[in-house]
């Protein structure tokens, strides 16, 4: 078991970031942003007094005659098409509520799911009553955002094959400020592994799955042998490290992080000392502005 | 400090027991002709004497007499949730442990202390183990037990009425659930305390340069025969080698599978007893 | 502890790991994750010590006032633990949540300081039968992430160890009542001897007769029943306490106690080795919370 003293530990110090003139402004709530009323209020402002007033903490952006504030870390908003990972909080008549790292549940509606037996049908009271079945309360899905309602609830939509339950692995939370914009959200990685990164900051990391298996309901339960085990505790420590020093999450920042922590012949275990992490989420950083 | 309780009478605030005011004397462990002070070997039980349908309100109901201590017990339900808006779809186990003011020398406050307290959780954690909570969903089960007298080895003794009295109300179980205790001092496991025992080790003075000196006590609650033996329940206090009290766990679960016949024998003895009434009220409607 | 909702599959990934010998962060049965200490963070109080076990996070205060002693024991003092479980740790522990864990910590902290070895209370004593010194032990629940008991009781080790107290001085007696002068010196004070303070150890049963130590609060939920081992720097078992709803055979019990006793000797010889170590840093940057 090691103990370390505070003192002796390295700060956490964030690893990227433009710095110079590159830099965006930054703003506090409160700040004034312009005086300027021709601009267009976007988010994270409010007008007063004809003065464009900044409403959260974070860097402005200025597109063409729209000024918005992004903040640094917020919950996650929702975006039409965005692929996401969910847990499943209650089950309800004909839809399950689903818990996404946003402001309110998401909902998934019976009739928006690929109903196991493969061919189009329209869902009967049958599988009304069968909802458990299928999906209970705390199983894990992939699904993608179909619309978003006036409260910013999100609905959601599994009407592929490529999404529905998720199988055996870990399920990793980070910010989703974090996680790099992709059209492929679901990755086979080279190293044996098949990570989601859902763009609500869940990432799920799993042992790859033949395609024939991909999104059926029911669970393989077959147990997962050990050199894949492996791979999944290094990319998940990797990934840990990676949200813990503020990088960018992405395919390639993983794999990067992943063949340096091998390369230096790290035990997975130690990947969770500071130290260790520090110096990783270093050489990544280096690595990828090559 | 409790609150002043406005429905009793108490005693003057800065009373204290004349106990405390007497010479302490020092009491040996053993008596003069080294044996136990109440003349059983280390290895010897008290007696037990159980019985079930004590109380005619609750479900299910027990009373376990061991040497001095005398606990009874109420088990009421499954029923209703009485507190909380929630339902659970398992049962929800509701367990209080009272000791009466008079159940030890010491007088103690009515309001329960920190020792009822604990009691209790520690029983409600082993009892939920027992139960089969799923059969219940929605529902509750109350375990309310009395101590009369706190004669030595009280916790077991509460888990084997608690056991008991659920059997007699019906209750689906895994098994039922019995409890033991063995005390160690001066390298020998001392089985089932009485409380002299027990206030001998938790008062001793100890030699404060001799800091490896063993001592303590072990309160198991197991169900015996429930997937070749399952401890439910197990506490220990003092300090003692490990070889020791992995000793000290399998004397208690030998005593606990005594005790258990003990209590299947109580059982089965009462049914018989309200069969034969039946049989002689329908032969005494017949006449 | 605090309620996560693990699917079937990610259930099933956890006990297998546990089986096969590597766990989901790639630790073994027996590894503990990364512990932090710090002491002297809190200059109010005459103690004080924060552990950082990942993000389980405890901060623990030792204040000493003075009382009358008990009636039973008047040449000893006295220690009293109170533990409270902020709402910042989890949000189930807001208004009343959270005391159900904070009864169940502090009766088990009593228990396990409750031999007379632990701590020698004597020492404690101003006064016989008349004036005692009292400890009063605080417990700070900062953050909930799994294996709180052990986070908790190697605090108040530490704690009790950063412990100065100042020393007392009679100088005469008014009217029947003592006159005593508490030194100014900030240098002229008494330290306790921890050198036979015990720590809890939490062996949590994940499937059959597999213990795991350390748990995540993912293990937690997997694997509901667990019995919290006390050992003291020479071995002995102290203070044990099955906790959860569930049940051990009586050889999970014996493994996990034998477990206890070398796990426990070689936390103790890093602790204070530790412990000792940060005292005779001089100028030592306090870390605190920043």
């Amino acid at each position: 078991m090691d103990i370390e003293l505070a003192c002796e530990l390295p700060r956490v110090r964030a690893m990227v970031g433009p710095e110079g003139p590159q830099r965006p402004p930054l703003v506090t709530p409160g700040e004034i942003i312009t005086h300027d009323t021709s601009f267009m209020r976007g988010h994270g402002t409010y007008m007063e007094n004809n003065t464009q007033v900044a409403s959260v903490a974070g860097y402005i952006t200025r597109v063409n005659r729209l000024i918005t504030v992004t903040p640094l870390r917020q919950v996650y908003q929702g975006a039409i098409g965005d692929t996401i990972v969910g847990r499943i909080t209650k089950v309800q008549n004909n839809r399950w509520k689903v818990d996404v790292n946003s402001r309110l549940d998401a909902e998934l509606r019976l009739v928006n799911i690929q109903l196991p037996g493969g061919e189009q049908r329209r869902s009967s009271l049958e599988d009304e009553r069968g909802m458990r079945g299928l999906l209970r309360e705390g199983d894990l899905v992939c699904v993608e955002v179909q619309k978003i309602s006036n409260d910013g609830g999100l609905r959601l939509a599994a009407r592929s094959s490529k999404f529905g339950k998720l199988s055996q692995g870990t399920l990793l939370g980070v910010s989703p400020s974090l996680i790099v914009q992709d059209k492929q959200r679901m990755h086979d990685l080279p190293c044996g592994a098949r990570v989601v990164f859902g763009a609500n900051g869940y990432v799920y990391v799993s042992p790859t799955v033949p395609e024939e298996q991909a999104s059926t309901y029911t669970v393989n339960f077959e147990e997962v042998p050990v050199d894949v085990r492996k791979t999944i505790g290094r990319l998940r420590n990797c990934i840990k490290l990676l949200a813990h020093h503020s990088i960018m999450i992405s395919p390639t920042s993983v794999m990067t992080a992943y063949d340096i922590s091998i390369e230096q012949e790290f035990e997975i275990r130690d990947m969770l000392k500071p130290d260790v992490m520090q110096d990783v989420a270093i050489t990544t950083v280096q690595a990828m502005n090559e | 400090m409790g609150s002043r309780d406005s429905r009793r009478i108490l005693g003057p605030e800065k009373s204290v027991a004349y106990s405390l005011l007497q010479p302490p004397c020092q009491r040996s462990f053993l008596n003069s002709t080294n044996t136990r002070t109440d003349g059983r070997s280390p290895a010897d039980t008290r007696k037990h004497f159980l019985s079930v349908g004590l109380i005619s309100e609750a479900k299910g109901s027990s009373y376990v007499e061991a040497g001095n201590t005398k606990v009874c017990c109420g088990v009421y339900g499954p029923r209703d949730v009485q507190r909380g808006s929630d339902f659970k779809m398992s049962c929800q186990v509701v367990c209080q442990v009272k000791m009466s003011p008079f159940s030890c020398p010491v007088r103690l406050p009515p309001m329960s202390g920190d020792r009822d307290r604990e009691m209790s959780r520690q029983l409600k954690n082993a009892l939920e183990s027992v139960i089969i909570l799923d059969k219940f969903p929605k529902s509750e089960i109350d375990v309310y037990i009395t101590v009369v007298e706190d004669g030595g080895g009280l916790l077991a003794a509460c888990v084997t009425a608690a056991g008991l009295a659920l059997a007699h109300a019906n209750i689906d179980m895994y098994d039922i659930v019995v409890g033991a205790s063995v005390l160690y001092h001066d390298k020998i496991m001392y089985v089932d305390p009485s409380r002299q025992e027990e206030e001998f080790e938790a008062k001793a003075l100890r030699d404060p340069n001799n800091k490896n000196e063993e001592w303590g006590q072990l309160t198991v609650g197991m169900m015996p025969k429930y997937a070749s033996g399952q401890v439910a329940l197990m506490i220990q206090s003092g300090q003692m080698e490990a070889n020791n009290l992995v000793e000290g766990l399998e004397l208690a679960t030998d005593l606990c599978t005594k005790l258990y016949n003990l209590v299947k024998k109580t059982l089965l003895e009462h049914v018989e007893i309200i069969l034969k009434e039946e049989k002689e009220a329908i032969e005494g409607a017949d006449t | 502890m605090v309620d996560i909702n693990l699917s079937d599959a990610e259930k099933c990934y956890i006990i297998d790991g546990v089986k096969l010998g590597i766990r989901v962060d790639g630790r073994d049965r027996l590894d503990y994750r990364h512990l932090e200490i710090e002491t002297g963070l809190v200059s109010t109080a005459n103690g004080s010590a924060r552990v950082r076990l990942d993000r389980t996070d405890v901060l623990i205060t030792v204040k000493m006032e003075m009382d009358r002693p008990s009636p039973d024991q008047p040449n000893q003092g006295r220690l009293r633990f109170f533990v409270n479980c902020s709402a910042n740790a989890a949000p189930e522990f807001e208004g009343r949540g959270g005391e159900d864990l904070a009864t169940t910590l502090s009766a088990m902290m009593d228990r396990l300081y409750s031999s007379p070895y632990t701590l020698d209370r004597s020492c404690l004593c101003v006064v016989p039968g008349k004036h005692v010194k009292v400890l009063y032990v605080d417990i700070e629940i900062l953050d909930c992430a799994g294996n709180l008991f052990d986070a908790v009781s190697i605090g108040v080790k530490a704690a009790l160890w950063a412990t100065h107290l100042p020393r007392i001085y009679v100088t005469g007696e008014d009217g029947g009542e003592l006159e005593f002068e508490v030194s100014d010196n900030p240098h002229d004070t008494e330290r306790i001897n921890v050198s036979n303070a015990p720590i809890l150890i939490t062996h949590l049963r994940i499937t059959e007769n597999l213990t795991i130590v350390d748990p995540t609060p993912e293990e937690e939920e997997c694997g509901p029943v667990q019995v919290v081992v006390g050992v003291t720097p020479s071995g002995l078992i102290t203070a044990l306490q099955q906790l959860g709803q569930g049940t051990f055979t009586t050889q999970t019990l014996s493994a996990a106690i034998k477990l206890t006793r070398e796990l426990g000797m070689k936390i103790h010889t890093h602790l204070t080795a530790k412990l000792r170590q940060e005292e005779s840093m001089e100028n030592r940057e306090i870390r605190g919370f920043l």
